[in-house]
């Protein structure tokens, strides 16, 4: 299967973030984790250009960001957890929304031409 | 367990972060959270590699390019917070701030004073903020930058080239010509002044890019 990488994917971005934390509360690390996963490999980030997405959201109130438990056993450095605010959760059904209907536009056409 | 050698992360993340014109607070957070994601990439990469080095060296090249990721995060940071920090925020030259302020002070004093010099003062203070704009402009990280995008700045500075000199010029022929010394002519040739500073300042900007691109 093909990688979908660079423009194509981080116009999604915030999208397949959204989709994530859905799922549950994560840091950056395991956000980008569970994308590889679910993309099936498919899908090729640089994973340094997550953050930014990370920090955009945040301050568009789509999603809350909290450092970890200081008391953590974990050594290193903390690491901040985000999980989905009400409004992101909204902007994800929109979001899946026009995409859906993104989809079935383009197939049709797709389907014509084949 | 083996563990990154803390330096070479360390390193990297001061390549990204130092350059951002950000709070403080901002970029502690930052270097906090991409230092944690490496050391997990980290112990990720070296289940699957043979050496510790390997893996430090994999987790750094699937980060990405440090430059591409620095404009991004800088584009993360709001406008205000960016903006204010340009001017009030600079830690490592502590004497810009000054002379920021003394060119505003000297351009107030000489718009609003009523001595003798105040032309004099007026035009210093332009001349030093003219200075610190082209100064700000040749940063990597410049508000124009921000404001216009990366591939508008030379178009931008050639119409501060273009647009500038023609109300310097007017100025200065009408100082010759009448010998008066009219606050609205100085505001002029100092409107010109800058502009036309502020185009040569972006051009070389955008032409040091280039070359930083190309090399």
């Amino acid at each position: 299967m093909a990688s979908i990488s660079g423009d194509a994917l981080r116009g999604h971005l915030e999208t397949l973030v959204l989709s994530v934390l859905r799922q549950g509360d994560a840091h950056g690390f395991e956000i980008l984790r569970r994308i590889e996963q679910a993309g099936s490999g498919a899908l090729s980030l640089k994973e340094g250009s997550l953050y930014p997405a990370l920090y955009r959201m945040e301050q568009a109130g789509l999603i809350k960001g909290e450092w970890e438990d200081s008391a953590s056993t974990r050594r290193g450095p903390r690491r901040r957890i985000y999980h989905l605010t009400s409004k992101g959760r909204r902007r994800f059904d929109e979001a899946r929304g026009e995409f859906r209907q993104f989809t079935t536009v383009i197939n049709t056409f797709l389907g014509e031409m084949a | 367990m083996s563990g990154p050698d803390p330096e070479q992360f360390r390193t990297f993340v001061e390549e990204i972060v130092a350059p951002i014109t950000a709070g403080q607070r901002r970029k502690v957070r930052m270097r906090q959270e991409l230092l944690a994601h490496l050391n997990e990439s980290f112990q990720r990469e070296l289940a699957r590699s043979i050496d510790a080095q390997s893996a430090a060296d994999t987790s750094i090249r699937s980060f990405g390019d440090p430059t591409e990721l620095r404009d991004q995060l800088q584009a993360a940071v709001p406008l205000w917070e960016h903006t204010f920090h340009c001017f009030i925020n600079q830690k490592e030259t502590p004497m810009s701030r000054v002379l920021w302020g003394l060119s505003i002070v000297a351009i107030l004093i000489g718009n609003l004073g009523s001595f003798t010099y105040r032309e004099d003062v007026y035009m210093s203070g332009v001349a030093l903020l003219s200075v610190m704009i082209i100064r700000h402009l040749y940063r990597e990280q410049n508000l124009a930058r921000r404001w216009l995008g990366q591939p508008r700045q030379w178009l931008a500075g050639a119409f501060g080239i273009a647009f500038g000199p023609a109300l310097v010029l007017p100025a200065l022929a009408k100082i010759k010509m009448t010998g008066l010394h009219e606050p609205a002519i100085y505001i002029a040739l100092a409107t010109g002044a800058l502009i036309t500073l502020s185009g040569v300042g972006l051009v070389i900007r955008h032409v040091m890019s280039r070359r930083v691109q190309a090399a």
